[in-house]
């Protein structure tokens, strides 16, 4: 078997890119962090995080403005947990079978997960 | 563009400011050391034989003092090359070849020949005041006429009138040839510049004197050029190819300096 | 930037160090030179900035032949070296003397890398650790503003929050017309800090090649078993074996470490 690997640098600043939209930190509409400043506070290659915007840019997640910034796209958070849904589907859920059978869990032992979704699927 | 790079005032000017920052404290230590050699000296010479002391002592010691003062001063240049570490240091500053050399030749040379009369007037007539102050037995003031007290300070007159004319010009060319080869030495060796210099070119001198001595004395070989050489010469016109014979190792000197610090590496 | 055509050197009677070397380098990278010791990656950077002599103009450095040692080239150049003597002098004395040199020197720049590496502007050079010269040594040297950098082992001697500010400074510091070349052993203290990497092993560049360029087309994973296929390379670790494969847009971490003993070892990627 495969151990889960550290992501890539630019899956990483990806990543936490979009963390810091979906929870609201960089709102729709907000400019983001300049190259220069995110490479002064993680000590990372202008280049790196250059290559990373590019990526972000490409999957609509921000938007360039020349000569002023990069700016979250209206449709950045739908995206993004589109993405998320995506990944969670296809590598954490498998994964998290595997173990529901492997450790032969039941409903009660599962019932927070399970409450959980009740009250998601009553907010919906 | 080309001659901007090899010689450029500004940057010259940038490089004595570098220069003076980085090595000052040395520099001080180095003229502070002769000067309180020269005081130290001369209170001795005039304190031991006082009863004789005149200006011939005083240029006996102030040509002593030159010759030593002037090699170990070129010794001490190119400092930075003493180190592997500090030669990288030195040959990325930005400045040219040429106007390293010039530097260097200014400082160690030009300026030497300035400020070690200046140094050796002023530490001399100090050492006159002090001994001066010391009561001295009135018999002794006066020897085979003279008065030699009160004490008096170098008089350079004599340095020329004195001497037989052309005599002196061909010293000063002579000793300005060894600061210069001593130069080349600290531009060519790492550790020890003066030391190798010395060794280097007293043992081409020392052989090629003893060749010549015996090719002309034991041997008495002797070309007719030589013959007629001898007759017809002047002590004038022999102090003269000396000069111009100095003047021209010296010159050949200084540019294969040049060379050594166009060429120098570090490894 | 810069340009090495078939470089061939060897220090006197010893062995050839570097045989029909060649590669090139633009500016706007900071570029990771790796090798083990004795490859001759000090010697590589010091024939790059004119410390030593290359035969036959097989190098140019901004354009020109570097141990010409013009003004015009020395004055868009910063080494910083291993080994280092500084003058006696206090940091504003070294400051005064050395910042005229050059053109786009930002002393604001300097004063502010100093704060960050926590340097006290009124010591003496000669007074301060290896660590504490190194670290103001580089702040010089970002602060110059020169074209090329090089820093040998920038990381040796820095105490570990240093290492994370030399990070910070470097990365946030440069321009698009700057080339920073790194030489170094501590792989983890740049990994993320360069974009490219340069490998040298048998008097050869056996790698030039940008992170992304890695990236996307290998992958580095750990696995508990070797199966067969596709590993080009593999180490034994603490979880298994680390691994190294073909593999497009895997997005893993670039495993520097993985890839440098793949390449020395002879594995070849292209």
């Amino acid at each position: 078997m495969e151990f889960k690997d550290t992501k890539g640098i630019f899956q990483q600043i990806a990543d936490n890119i979009c963390d810091k939209i979906i929870s609201g930190e960089f709102p729709v509409g907000s400019k983001i962090p300049s190259v220069r400043e995110q490479a002064a506070a993680m000590g990372v290659n202008q280049n790196t995080i250059m290559r990373t915007y590019m990526e972000l840019q490409r999957d609509n997640i921000i938007s360039n403005q020349r000569g002023i910034g990069f700016f979250v796209t209206e449709s950045a958070p739908q995206k993004i947990i589109n993405m998320r849904k995506e990944e969670f589907f296809d590598v954490h859920l498998p994964e998290f079978m595997r173990q529901v059978k492997l450790l032969n869990l039941t409903k009660d032992e599962l019932k927070p997960l399970l409450d959980q979704l009740n009250e998601n699927h009553e907010n919906k | 563009m080309k001659t901007n790079q090899f010689f450029n005032t500004k940057r010259f000017v940038k490089y004595t400011k570098y220069s003076i920052i980085s090595n000052y404290r040395q520099t001080l230590l180095f003229w502070g050391a002769i000067g309180f050699a020269i005081l130290a000296i001369s209170l001795l010479s005039m304190w031991r034989i006082h009863s004789s002391w005149n200006n011939e002592g005083w240029i006996t010691l102030f040509l002593l003092g030159f010759y030593v003062t002037g090699l170990l001063n070129s010794g001490f240049a190119f400092k930075a090359f003493r180190s592997k570490e500090r030669t990288i240091t030195e040959l990325l500053i930005p400045v040219s070849t040429f106007e390293r050399f010039v530097y260097e030749f200014i400082t160690k040379i030009i300026a030497f020949l300035l400020l070690f009369p200046t140094i050796f007037y002023a530490t001399s007539s100090i050492a006159v005041i002090f001994r001066n102050a010391i009561p001295t037995q009135n018999s002794l003031a006066t020897v085979n006429g003279l008065t030699t007290y009160p004490f008096n300070t170098i008089s350079f007159e004599q340095l020329s009138g004195n001497l037989e004319p052309g005599l002196f010009g061909m010293l000063l060319m002579l000793s300005i040839l060894v600061f210069i080869l001593a130069l080349a030495g600290s531009a060519s060796f790492r550790k020890l510049p003066l030391v190798k210099t010395i060794v280097f070119v007293g043992l081409i001198l020392l052989t090629g004197i003893g060749y010549f001595y015996l090719m002309l004395e034991k041997l008495h070989l002797r070309h007719p050029w030589v013959e007629s050489l001898e007759h017809n010469l002047s002590a004038q016109q022999g102090f003269l190819i000396g000069k111009l014979t100095f003047a021209s190792i010296a010159v050949i000197a200084l540019i294969f300096t040049y060379f050594r610090i166009k060429e120098k590496e570090a490894s | 930037m810069i340009e090495i055509n078939n470089l061939n050197f060897k220090y006197g009677k010893q062995a050839k160090l570097f045989n029909e070397l060649s590669f090139s380098e633009e500016a706007g990278s900071i570029v990771g030179l790796l090798g083990k010791n004795g490859a001759g990656k000090s010697t590589l950077l010091k024939l790059l900035t004119g410390l030593l002599a290359a035969p036959n103009n097989s190098i140019q450095t901004l354009g020109d032949n570097p141990f010409k040692r013009l003004p015009r080239f020395l004055e868009e150049v910063y080494f910083v070296p291993e080994e280092y003597e500084l003058p006696a002098v206090k940091i504003s004395e070294f400051i005064q003397a050395n910042a005229q040199f050059y053109p786009r020197f930002d002393n604001e720049k300097l004063h502010q890398i100093m704060i960050d590496f926590e340097l006290d502007p009124k010591s003496r050079l000669s007074k301060m650790s290896y660590g504490q010269r190194k670290k103001f040594l580089i702040a010089f040297a970002l602060s110059t503003n020169c074209k090329l950098l090089v820093l040998d082992e920038p990381t040796n001697g820095l105490d570990i929050p240093s290492k994370a500010v030399f990070r910070k400074v470097v990365a946030s510091s440069l321009s698009d017309d700057q080339l920073v070349l790194i030489s170094t052993h501590q792989v983890k203290d740049i990994e993320n800090l360069i974009d490219k990497l340069l490998i040298l092993d048998k008097g050869c560049i056996k790698m030039h090649s940008s992170i992304w360029e890695i990236s996307e087309n290998y992958s580095f994973t750990t696995v508990s078993q070797l199966t067969e296929g596709e590993i080009l390379y593999s180490e034994v670790a603490p979880s298994g074996y680390k691994v190294l494969k073909k593999a497009k847009r895997a997005n893993t971490n670039v495993d520097i470490e993985l890839l440098f003993n793949a390449v020395t070892q002879g594995v070849t990627l292209n």
